[in-house]
């Protein structure tokens, strides 16, 4: 089927080639800023560190792509992919991830609290399981004020595990809410193989027990991803209620930068790199359509270190948060210049 | 010119110590070879460099205590001076924090695409990584892995120990009682490490290794007449060169390979340590003596060889010295036996149903019941008493014996 118009070779309904090119660039460009920002952490550049999504990137981009800009994210502890496939400037990012006052929250929140309400990322958070209730809490807000916006929140497969998760999966599924649930199942729980603590037959299949659809989703398929988000967030926008999809990740790095892994062998991560990798499948997929050349492809990975490269020298370069401001947002009564009423 | 440093590998700040280095200053390195060895609160860790060169200065001392993210050396290419030696951190810079203490990473920015890995072990491919950890504790984390991958065995589920030094160590122990005097020596900074470090490896196999042990009485008159005729070819030749020798010689059926290493038990003023003595079998008994005293000499120096950080089949602990007649040891942790031997000494034994006195030794397999059952311990010791009652075999002056699993157990 030989074409140039990825539309037309259908290849991803109601998406345009320029558009395609674009979600490869955010996957290059997440996947370029993660490897960066890992060096960086293990040069002790990142106060607190970070927890990098290598290989997780389809996820993020899918499910971006699949909302409108003014659709609302709420992400996890492992977040710089959601962060950056909602758009927020790479060089922001970064600075925040150094604590510098340029960061995207004035450096206060570092790697796990990136936020931008205009851009629709509604934080990320180091709680595990809460930015599903944070999404739930601008699902409810949708609703009663009739915006037809559709709020994703992100948990882990960890987070599965958690009590809350499923208080906010009931809450979703009586009020019938905007909100598509989104477990990103890259099969470990910081250390612990989620298999080996999660009963039933998959985390999908508990959420079908509150009466909402769920499937499981090849998450290092980006077509994938936004088919299953696009189909979740038509049904939400239609008054349908909730979705609950569970993404099939993996996650190359350790929990953490630099964390000194035990518990996985490496044969199994060469097997998911090396088979599964979602920026090479989509890469080729790309290609292969002729959607892209491999000039494209060139282009995207310059144009992404360019991008990082200038990301790093804003951060490096940025001035540190004025140490006089440092009471302010801990409070809602906080003044500007520190004192406390 | 590439940085080496020390990795960040935690989420809180953690003391770091290099505790051996493999190369010197100006010594030629190749891309992905082992540069040192450091040590953090969770793991022992290889730092190796991802390009060719010739070292710079070492900024860093063994046992000094570091932040992560502090560089330690460069690895400089060619016509590159070595500036190095200018910016040798005070011990006072070295331990801020370590944002204040690295310094701008440039090495890892523009210059290396993409290439810096944070996953130590599994990762990407190999040499993508500044360290990883070092090849006991690789072996030992992909055998742990394995065994979680198995759910049909949980009971071979080895469980992951609490984050950080789970048990606190004996604060009887003198070295010690040193720890909260902050007037502490380097030496006795060290030896506070190298006890916690004891206490740390044995509670850990004490906690996991369901331990038991099998004794057998060894007939070993041929052996000690061995020795001292030995003595008049090589003076410096020892029981336990000839104990190590037999030892190697009866794994060799069970491992299925003639390169065998062994652990040897040393006593050192700072505890007991456990250097490794390299493919024991096929040593003839001038280089099993030469290797054997290296391995003793590091272990009293504090000095770490690329050779300890392999993991033996087994450790031989002989306590025959100081007159012990038998006693039990633990396992030492990423191992599954450990050999302990008394003395060698005249006692009372039954010939031909009537009383005589031989020389004997007691022998007792110290064994981790996942890997070994009694019925395998007993042959195993059975091999031994066998090529005890061999001494020909135990002192090869020439090219290795062959044939050695044709003997009877």
């Amino acid at each position: 089927m030989p074409t140039t118009n990825g539309l037309d070779a259908g290849l991803v309904p109601g998406a345009t080639d320029a558009e395609l090119y674009d979600w490869l660039a955010d996957m290059v460009l997440i996947r370029v800023f993660e490897e960066t920002a890992d060096g960086l952490a293990l040069r002790g550049r990142i106060p607190g560190g970070m927890h990098p999504a290598i290989g997780q990137e389809a996820v993020a981009v899918g499910i971006a792509r699949a909302l409108r800009a003014d659709d609302v994210v709420a992400g996890t502890h492992r977040s710089h992919h959601h962060a950056l496939a909602k758009q927020l400037p790479p060089a922001a990012v970064l600075a925040e991830l150094y604590g510098k006052a340029t960061g995207t929250n004035g450096g206060r929140g570092g790697s796990m609290h990136l936020a931008d309400f205009d851009l629709g990322l509604w934080g990320t958070n180091g709680i595990v399981g809460a930015g599903l209730g944070i999404a739930l809490g601008a699902a409810l807000g949708a609703s009663v004020r009739c915006t037809d916006q559709v709020a994703v929140g992100l948990f882990g497969d960890g987070g599965a595990n958690t009590g809350r998760v499923w208080e906010f999966v009931n809450l979703a599924a009586i009020w019938r809410l905007p909100l598509i649930v989104a477990c990103e199942n890259n099969l470990y729980a910081v250390e612990t193989a989620s298999k080996s603590v999660t009963g039933g037959n998959s985390i999908a299949e508990r959420a079908a027990a509150f009466g909402m659809p769920a499937q499981q989703v090849d998450g290092q398929d980006i077509v994938e991803v936004h088919r299953a988000v696009r189909a979740a967030a038509d049904r939400a926008r239609a008054g349908d209620g909730p979705t609950f999809l569970e993404f099939l990740t993996y996650r190359y790095k350790g929990h953490n930068s630099g964390e000194v892994i035990r518990y996985r062998t490496e044969d199994e991560v060469t097997q998911w790199r090396t088979s599964r990798d979602p920026v090479e499948r989509f890469s080729a997929l790309l290609t292969n359509s002729g959607v892209l050349t491999p000039e494209d492809l060139t282009r995207i990975a310059d144009d992404a270190r360019a991008v990082v490269d200038a990301a790093v020298a804003f951060a490096e370069e940025s001035p540190w948060p004025d140490p006089s401001t440092a009471a302010e947002n801990v409070s809602a009564w906080s003044n500007r210049d520190g004192s406390v009423r | 010119m590439q940085e080496l440093f020390i990795p960040v590998t935690g989420m809180a700040p953690d003391d770091v110590s290099v505790s051996a280095w493999f190369k010197q200053p100006g010594d030629a390195i190749a891309a992905g070879e082992v540069v040192a060895v450091i040590e953090t609160s969770k793991a022992q860790l290889e730092i190796t460099s991802e390009s060719a060169g010739v070292l710079g200065a070492h900024l860093v001392q063994v046992d000094q205590e570091v932040s992560p993210g502090t560089v330690i050396a460069r690895v400089l290419g060619k016509d590159e001076a070595d500036e190095s030696a200018e910016d040798v951190p005070s011990p006072s810079a070295v331990t801020g924090p370590p944002v204040e203490t690295s310094e701008r990473a440039q090495g890892g920015i523009g210059g290396i695409p993409v290439l810096v890995d944070g996953a130590v072990g599994p990762g990407s491919a190999a040499g993508d990584r500044p360290h990883q950890l070092s090849p006991r504790q690789r072996r030992l984390a992909a055998e742990q892995a394995q065994a979680r991958a198995e759910p049909e065995h949980p009971a071979l589920d080895v469980p992951e120990p609490p984050v950080g030094n789970p048990v606190p160590p004996p604060p009887a122990h003198p070295a010690l009682a040193a720890a909260g005097s902050t007037e502490a020596s380097p030496s006795d900074r060290a030896a506070i490490r190298h006890r916690q470090a004891i206490s740390a490896a044995v509670s850990r196999s004490w906690q996991e290794i369901p331990h038991f042990t099998v004794t057998r009485e060894l007939r070993v008159d041929g052996l000690v007449a061995a020795v001292a005729d030995l003595r008049s070819v090589l003076s410096t030749v020892t029981l336990t060169d000839l104990l190590l020798r037999a030892v190697a010689l009866s794994f060799i059926e069970r491992e299925g390979r003639s390169d065998v290493d062994l652990g040897l038990a040393v006593a050192t003023e700072r505890g007991v340590s456990i250097p490794v003595v390299r493919n024991v079998a096929q040593l003839d008994l001038v280089q099993l003596v030469r290797a054997r005293r290296a391995a003793v000499e590091r272990a009293k120096d504090g000095r770490l060889h690329e050779d300890d950080t392999r993991s033996p089949v087994t450790t031989l602990s002989n306590l025959g010295a100081v007159g012990v007649d038998q006693f039990t040891g633990v396992v030492p942790y990423g191992q599954t036996c450990l050999v302990t031997v008394g003395r060698a000494a005249p006692r009372p034994v039954v010939e031909n149903g009537r009383l005589a006195v031989a020389t004997t030794m007691q022998a007792t397999l110290n064994l981790d019941h996942r890997s070994w059952d009694g019925l395998h311990a007993g042959m195993l010791l059975a091999r031994i008493a066998g090529v005890i009652a061999r001494p020909a075999l135990l002192a090869p002056l020439g090219p290795p014996v062959t044939g050695v699993t044709e003997m009877e157990a």
